[in-house]
């Protein structure tokens, strides 16, 4: 009986952080700064697409992508976290986390076509589906872990389900080392999971 | 120099995907190999390209495109892994477990 009610409150808690987290991950960042971040990318992608350092097309762009930024804010930056200081964290979003982001990248991508190689020649595959549990609730941030586990060594996500804590993202993995899902979480996230949640929800 | 050395990686990674797609058991596996070797082949070059043509606005553009297949070619392959364990697609007899469903 008595554990019966400890594993009802343990429950309690967790629905009750659950709609807690909801409810901030309605709030996000102010509207202005969701119009600066979407400004600042389409922006970039106008100037890399044009190609040129003439001042029309510039001028031109910078219209576009005000009035375009206006009209699409809610779509593009729902998801980001709110933070203390708006500017730093845009300043570190770039200077840092972009770099970190492409060290670890580059590093993963090599490792994976040598395993896929090694693979290949001696086919000492033990594929599986495993399941692994992450903490992150918005689309957009689990879009971005389940392509980045994709590009990992031997790991291909199937599919996403949306559970009490987060999500649970089910996962193809060649060469299967584990069988619990923490362990085999830890795997195969690495350090993505915590970096992904210094931005979005 | 430098850029014949990455197209030359980029080539053989390109061939050995080729081969594990006709070698792996299932569609699965078959899949690992055809994504991730793209991917690693598509790098090589492209970056080669951009050590060909230098610092500037066409290189850029090359960046792009590595950029979209970077963001793109993951979307494909879950899309199809999805579909054909949705279709009742068997994994192959080697495989040690299968959470999903």
């Amino acid at each position: 009986m008595s554990k019966m009610r400890f594993y009802l409150r343990e429950r309690l808690d967790t629905v009750k952080e659950h709609i807690e987290s909801q409810l901030q991950y309605g709030k996000g960042i102010r509207t202005w700064q969701k119009i600066l971040v979407t400004f600042l990318v389409l922006y970039l992608f106008w100037i890399v697409l044009i190609g040129s350092t003439a001042t029309p097309p510039l001028v031109l762009g910078a219209g576009v992508c005000t009035l375009l930024s206006i009209l699409t804010y809610d779509f593009f930056a729902r998801d980001i976290r709110a933070g203390e200081n708006f500017f730093s964290r845009l300043l570190m979003f770039v200077f840092i986390y972009i770099p970190e982001l492409a060290f670890i990248f580059l590093f993963r991508i090599i490792e994976a076509n040598v395993n896929v190689a090694r693979h290949v020649i001696l086919m000492d595959i033990n594929p599986g589906i495993v399941r692994i549990d992450t903490t992150l609730r918005s689309h957009t941030a689990v879009t971005a872990l389940a392509n980045i586990i994709t590009l990992t060594p031997g790991t291909l996500t199937l599919d996403v389900k949306e559970t009490l804590e987060g999500n649970a993202l089910y996962v193809h993995w060649i060469d299967v080392e584990t069988l619990s899902t923490e362990e085999a979480g830890e795997i195969i996230k690495g350090g993505v999971d915590e970096w992904l949640h210094r931005i979005f929800w | 120099m430098i850029e014949y050395i990455l197209f030359l990686a980029g080539c053989t990674v390109m061939v050995l995907g080729a081969v594990g797609v006709i070698r792996f058991p299932d569609v699965y596996t078959r899949l690992h190999a055809a994504t991730k070797c793209d991917t690693g082949g598509s790098i090589s070059i492209l970056v080669g390209v951009v050590v060909a043509l230098g610092v500037g606005m066409v290189s850029l553009k090359v960046l792009l495109v590595l950029f979209l297949i970077f963001s793109l070619n993951p979307v494909a392959s879950h899309a199809l892994a999805r579909a054909s364990h949705k279709f009742g697609i068997k994994p192959c007899e080697m495989t040690v477990v299968d959470m999903y469903e």
